[in-house]
């Protein structure tokens, strides 16, 4: 019988951000699986469950909001929440074109993070997005 | 015993009068009667040493003072306690003096040496606090053709004084620089700072929720508080060496590994070239002699250099590259930086280390010439040229501390 529970994608260069992050998913019931780098979650073959990717814009390999973009090409039905630790504006709002479903700042509020991980799961296909 | 009859003639020679006839009066601490013989010989060299504004004393082999000039005298009846006058032992008199310093035995020490011909020459910087505080350059030399030795005493509180005031202002220029440093990498490091807080939170929340369970799961609480304890550890890290940037006061000077000092600056840096998207690669000898020293000085200098580097390549097309280096050359260490970025031209290259002088438009120009002037007072060097294919290379070596 297969598998379909939500399974999280976490993308931080952080090994912490990774583990405490996967922890708080596991305390709420949700399975995680941490990626160090951008070339590991493109060489990471999908399971078919639902799934949402966690995504931090400072990545060493790549640039995260590139990454974003290639992925609304290659993967239309993976959401993505972006989170990340320089905030500003602009950022917001390019991640938000580039497709993101949310834009959180760390430290993040665990509530804020579990709703919009949980929006994204339940919203498995995205919409294209619509260029102004 | 000589006459001293035969140089009533040079009136210059009271003086010397004076000292020969308080001398007759006690032959037995006079010893080196040819040494007199020498000195009385030759009237010149006595007008001489009479006619100097620094003070001067001649002593005999044993350290017993033969002759000396009124500037000495006079500094003698300032600063010392007791008389020491002719026939007195100098040294004797140091080390009786109720003032010693910690200066005092090396200063009786070196000009034994120099008595005993064991070294060509002494010099020492002294302080006296009678009756005000002065510090003296004090140098003794043999006597030429007989044994004994001239020891003088230059007045340099007022050298010294400027010395102090310029090292001074030096340090809180170099502490301004740094300041302004932090300023440059604040929204960095804030964002360093945010991730260890926000494991610290997730950690800390999930702990709470597996607590609340129907049946805890103990064992992930047990693991999320010895992360939250790490993370705790790794935000201090990030805190002290912001602290270390801020830091204001004397230099220190201690042994250092510059490759361990290095990578410690990489880490203020490290979220600074994500940013940026530059990618560091780092070179470092496998094993560096200890350099000596101040951690906080350098640690601002090679910051400056990458700072430099990083800043030389933002909007530059193409591969951000940092390359760092650390290899030993003889007996000295030398790092080396390395950008792929604009790169400078020969006007600018000329200029780089003047005060005031930047190629970028907020800057304040300190920086480089700031940099200058702590390796040039580490006895090292800092230069910089032009990559064969892009970009600038900046060096600076600094010599191996002794063992």
């Amino acid at each position: 019988m297969e598998d379909i529970r939500p399974v999280v994608l976490i993308l931080d260069d952080d090994v912490s951000i990774r583990r405490s992050m996967g922890r708080l998913l596991r305390s709420v019931g949700l399975e995680m699986q941490g990626f160090p780098n951008a070339g590991e979650l493109l060489r990471y073959e999908r399971p078919l469950r639902p799934t949402c990717l966690v995504l931090d814009i400072y990545l060493p390999d790549m640039n995260g909001l590139d990454l974003l973009k290639r992925l609304t090409v290659t993967d239309p039905e993976l959401p993505v929440v972006v989170i990340t630790g320089h905030v500003d504006e602009s950022l917001r709002q390019r991640a938000l074109r580039a497709g993101a479903t949310a834009f959180l700042a760390k430290p993040y509020d665990e509530q804020v993070l579990l709703e919009a991980i949980q929006g994204a799961l339940l919203r498995p296909v995205r919409r294209p997005v619509r260029r102004h | 015993m000589i006459s001293a009859l035969e140089y009533t003639e040079l009136t210059d020679l009271i003086h010397w009068l004076s000292v020969i006839k308080e001398s007759s009066n006690d032959m037995t601490s006079f010893r080196g009667t040819g040494q007199r013989t020498l000195l009385l010989a030759d009237p010149l060299s006595q007008a001489l040493l009479l006619s100097l504004k620094e003070h001067v004393v001649i002593l005999d082999r044993d350290g017993v003072v033969v002759a000396f000039n009124d500037a000495w005298q006079n500094l003698v009846r300032e600063c010392a306690t007791d008389e020491i006058g002719p026939g007195a032992n100098l040294l004797d008199g140091y080390r009786a003096t109720a003032q010693a310093g910690p200066q005092t035995p090396e200063l009786v020490l070196g000009i034994e040496s120099v008595l005993n011909g064991t070294r060509e020459e002494f010099s020492i910087e002294y302080s006296c606090t009678v009756p005000r505080p002065r510090c003296f350059l004090v140098t003794a030399v043999p006597l030429q053709g007989a044994k004994g030795a001239v020891v003088s005493y230059n007045d340099i509180t007022e050298r010294k004084k400027v010395e102090e005031e310029s090292r001074r202002a030096r340090e809180e220029l170099a502490h301004s620089v740094r300041v302004s440093m932090m300023g440059e990498l604040m929204a960095s490091l804030a964002h360093e700072l945010n991730q260890p807080l926000a494991a610290i939170r997730s950690n800390a929340q999930a702990a709470l929720r597996f607590l609340a369970a129907p049946v805890p799961d103990l064992e992930e609480v047990r693991a999320a508080l010895a992360e939250i304890v790490e993370d705790d550890r790794w935000a201090s890290e990030v805190i002290r060496r912001l602290r270390m940037l801020a830091r204001r006061g004397k230099s220190e000077r201690t042994r250092l590994d510059f490759n361990e000092v290095l990578r410690d600056t990489l880490q203020l840096v490290r979220t600074e070239v994500i940013e940026r998207s530059v990618s560091v690669t780092v070179e470092l000898a496998p094993s560096l002699p200890p350099v000596l020293g101040d951690r906080v000085q350098l640690q601002q200098v090679f910051l400056n250099l990458v700072l430099n580097a990083v800043e030389a390549m933002a909007g530059a097309e193409g591969f951000r590259t940092l390359g760092v280096r650390t290899v030993v050359e003889g007996d000295a260490v030398t790092v080396s930086v390395q950008d792929s970025g604009r790169g400078l031209g020969d006007a600018d290259l000329e200029r780089i280390f003047d005060a005031f002088y930047t190629t970028k438009p907020e800057g304040l120009g300190m920086g480089l010439s700031i940099s200058l002037s702590i390796i040039e007072a580490h006895g090292g060097r800092l230069w910089g040229g032009r990559n064969a294919d892009r970009g600038m290379t900046f060096h600076f070596s600094l010599p191996a501390a002794p063992a």
